[in-house]
Parts: C-alpha cells; structure tokens; sequence
C-alpha cells in the first residue's frame, strides 16, 4: 500500500470515527431547537416533539381544551363533539396553528347537525335556548333520524385554551391560544 | 445466542443474556429490552409491531444486537414514528432514538475503538438533553416562579403522593382541585372569564420551591459536567450527580422510559474498570422500574 492510500485510509477511519460520535447530538440539538422554534411560532406544547420541555411548564397536552361553536346570523353555539373526532380534537390542540384550526373548521363544515323537533321549532330557537344541549351531529351519508329536523348554521368557531396559573392568588384559570371562524361552504 | 439457545431452560437463557461478549454488547442487549418495554410497544399502527417483533429479535438472538444493521434498522422504525407523530411522542421517544443512532454508528467502528465512541455519544447525548432541560425551565414563566411545582404537585396523580406526605394536601383537596380541572373539560361550558381557586395547604410552597430549584440546580450540573472534558474528577462527578438524580427523581416522578434511557448512557460512559459505578446503573434501572409502581403509596 502507498503512502498516499494509507493516509487516506487513516483521514477516512477518523472521519468515520468522527461522525460516529457527533452525529446524533448534532441531531439532537438541532431538534431542540427546532421545537422551540415551533414552540414559540406555532404555540405547540414544550413537553412534546424532542424538545426537552417537558416537566418546565403547566401548558402540558391534558392542560389543553378545545371548544367547537356553530354559528348563525352572529349567535354562537356550543356543541359537544363525540368520540369519533377525539383524535382530531388531541391534534389540533397539540399544534394550534392558525391553518390546523382553519382546516378543522373546515371539515367540521362540512357535517349535519340535527335537533328534536319537539322540543324547538326552528334552528333560530336551537342557538337562542338549546346552550348545545339536545344536538347531535350526524356521520356524512347518514340520514336524518325520524323526529329531528337538520340544524341551519352558517360558520365554524373553533378555539384551544390552556390553563394558566396564579401562584400567588391560588388561583386557576384558561386562557385562549388559538381561534379561527371558518365559514360554512353550500353542501 | 443461537437457535439451540433458545431451547435452554429460562434462567441459562437469562444468565446468556447478561454475558455477553463485552460491555458495548450488553448495553446494545440492555437497549434492546428497554425499547422493547418503554418504547416501541406503545402505539404506532404497523410500526408498533415493527418496533416489537425486531427488538424481540435482537433480546433473543442477541449477537444480532452486535451488528450496526440491526441498530440502524431500529433507528428507521423509530424515525419513522417521530416523522409520523412528530407532536404526540414523549421526549424518552427522541432520546432512545439518538441513542439506537448512536449504537448503530459506533457499531460500524472497528471494534477497539466502539467502546470509546459510544461513552462519547452518551456523554454528549447526557448533556445536551440536560442542556436543553435546564434551558426551558429557566425559558418558561411558570417555572422559575415556582408555579410549575406548585399547580403539578395538586394537578398530576404521580405528585399526589408527595403532596400528601410532606405538604399536608389531603384527599378532599385533591378531590376539589380535581373538580376543577374536569369541569372545564366539559364542551358546553363557558370559558371567558373562568377563574377557580385551588386548595392548596400551606405545606405545598416550601415543598414547591425546593423541587424548583432541587431539579434546576441538579440537571444544570449535570450537564455541566458532562459536556466539560473528561478528567477522573469530573467523570467521578458524572456518575455520583447521575445516579443521585435517578435516585431522588424517579422516586417521585417514576418515568421510566426517560430513567432507563439515561442509566444505559450513564452505563456506557462508564470507563469499564469502574465496575461498581456499572452495577450502581444497573440498581438504578431495576429501581426505576420498581418505583413506578408507586413506593411513596405505601407511605400515605
């Protein structure tokens, strides 16, 4: 082997060797930093996304709640989700940028919702008496059930608050963190 | 461990398991397992399973666990996961990443120098992870004035044991504060203006203030000393300020994949003549795990 080759064996083995051991905390900390970025930008939780925040701040994910409003001619409306957008409802709360809202507002346009008509004459006395309860959203596709009329509303107003705390009152609060109004395109 | 291995009773396989060939083998063996308990198997549709059924390979057959193939194959699994629920893992998720990296990198070293190149990797993956803890909390408004410790401690059922033992906090405090934190779960209710007062006994800022600066203080020279270059002094430093944080924290705040992850890095950055500083890391695995199953309950 020339003298040349062995060098540039020797120049190979130490960068290899240099790489093997600066590569992941490079990573790492290029990571880190990129989640406080995006902490700070797109108000995601520290605890979460390989920051190393966890365990620093009450704005933990359970710390986190959401509130989805249907909206008609300026009233708003509180509504309870069910089950089947719980995994929607975590993501948007975890990364609370205003496109993730927008686009759930979107989608959530996009569903039916339906009230006895027993118990309120028109959509105008849902928003006016209901406070959300007796609605329920149905699946797309499904048909109304017999006894419901379909709910007329005009836009989405989604919002995620997190929990804030007083140390010296004692005191807990929420505060709002992200809101968007999306409205509703025609079916 | 080959086929016939397999077939040995339950305890030769156990005892090949924990002689391997070297030091560098039974931390890649040790990370196995640990992925296989804290990491891979939570969640993750398809790489869930993945994750499993190649760690489950490399504790069985574990000359695989020596290859830099099997280490990159799990790194991928696991990036797969961070790149899918970049916002949903655990930091103990990113952190056993890195290190499954590290292991595969420093594998593929001629086998002399993987020993070295591993302790490094742990020693720079120590620090900077303590770095950046330390930075967020001294970053964030709640910590520093203590309103972290003081709301977590009444707020997370892993603190409720403390609380109750030192601070004086009783059920129906729990219970009340508890109230709280579901009622404005509810979808339909208001939450402009909404302001509650927590019970919090008296006992609980003493106990708030000191884990505040308990847990600063400690991560802050952990990372000091780890990122400072190695002398005897220091590296002696290292260990003692690492086992006292696994001991003191995950008493109270048992995480285990996070606990376990740093007791392998502090394990492989032990000089491997330091013998019994390797056994106080394998205690302090063996203890992490233990506590969380909660020891301060059966004080309360």
């Amino acid at each position: 082997m020339s003298i040349n080759a062995s060098n540039r064996k020797t120049a190979v083995s130490s960068l290899h060797c240099f790489f093997a051991v600066v590569l992941m905390p490079v990573v790492l900390a290029a990571v880190a930093f990129f989640q406080m970025h995006r902490t700070r930008t797109y108000a995601t939780t520290p605890w979460k996304g390989g920051g190393f925040g966890m365990f620093s701040t009450i704005d933990f994910p359970p710390a986190r709640v959401h509130r989805v409003y249907l909206v008609r001619n300026g009233a708003i409306l509180p509504v309870a989700l069910d089950a089947r957008f719980d995994e929607a409802m975590r993501l948007m709360r975890n990364i609370p940028q205003s496109e993730v809202l927008q686009n759930v507002g979107r989608e959530l346009g996009a569903f039916r919702w339906v009230f006895a008509h027993a118990r309120y004459t028109d959509s105008d006395a849902v928003f006016r008496d209901s406070g959300g309860r007796g609605i329920e959203v149905l699946g797309h596709g499904e048909r109304i059930p017999d006894g419901t009329r379909e709910l007329a509303y005009d836009a989405v107003r989604v919002e995620v608050w997190r929990y804030t705390f007083d140390v010296a009152q004692g005191q807990a609060g929420i505060q709002l963190i992200s809101d968007a109004n999306v409205t509703r395109s025609e079916p | 461990m080959t086929l016939d291995a397999v077939r040995e009773p339950g305890w030769k396989r156990l005892v090949a398991f924990l002689r391997p060939a070297d030091a560098v083998e039974l931390v890649a063996r040790l990370t196995a397992l640990h992925l296989l308990m804290h990491i891979v198997s939570y969640g993750g549709e398809l790489l869930g399973p993945a994750g499993v059924a190649w760690s489950v390979a490399g504790i069985v057959f574990g000359r695989f666990c020596r290859r830099a193939g099997y280490w990159s194959a799990m790194t991928l699994i696991l990036f797969a996961r961070v790149i899918l629920d970049t916002d949903q893992l655990d930091n103990h998720f990113y952190l056993s990443m890195y290190w499954s990296g590290a292991l595969g990198l420093c594998l593929s070293l001629p086998r002399e120098k993987q020993a070295a190149a591993l302790g490094e990797n742990a020693r720079w993956l120590l620090g900077l992870c303590m770095l950046f803890a330390v930075i967020w909390k001294i970053l964030s408004p709640d910590y520093l004035s203590g309103a972290f410790f003081h709301f977590f401690l009444v707020a997370d059922n892993r603190f409720h044991d403390l609380a109750k033992l030192v601070a004086g906090v009783t059920q129906a405090d729990l219970d009340h504060n508890l109230r709280v934190f579901t009622e404005v779960q509810q979808p339909l209710i208001g939450l402009h203006g909404y302001a509650v007062d927590l019970r919090l006994p008296p006992g609980l800022r003493p106990l708030a203030v000191l884990l505040t600066w308990w847990t600063i203080v400690i991560e802050a020279v952990i990372a000091l000393v780890f990122l400072l270059p190695s002398t005897r002094e220091v590296m002696k430093a290292r260990h003692l300020l690492l086992l006292v944080f696994a001991f003191s924290t995950y008493l109270v705040a048992p995480v285990k994949g996070f606990g376990v992850t740093l007791m392998l890095m502090g394990f492989a950055n032990c000089p491997a003549e330091w013998k019994c500083w390797r056994w106080a890391y394998v205690m302090a695995m063996v203890y992490i795990e233990i506590s969380a199953i909660g020891l301060l309950s059966y004080f309360t």
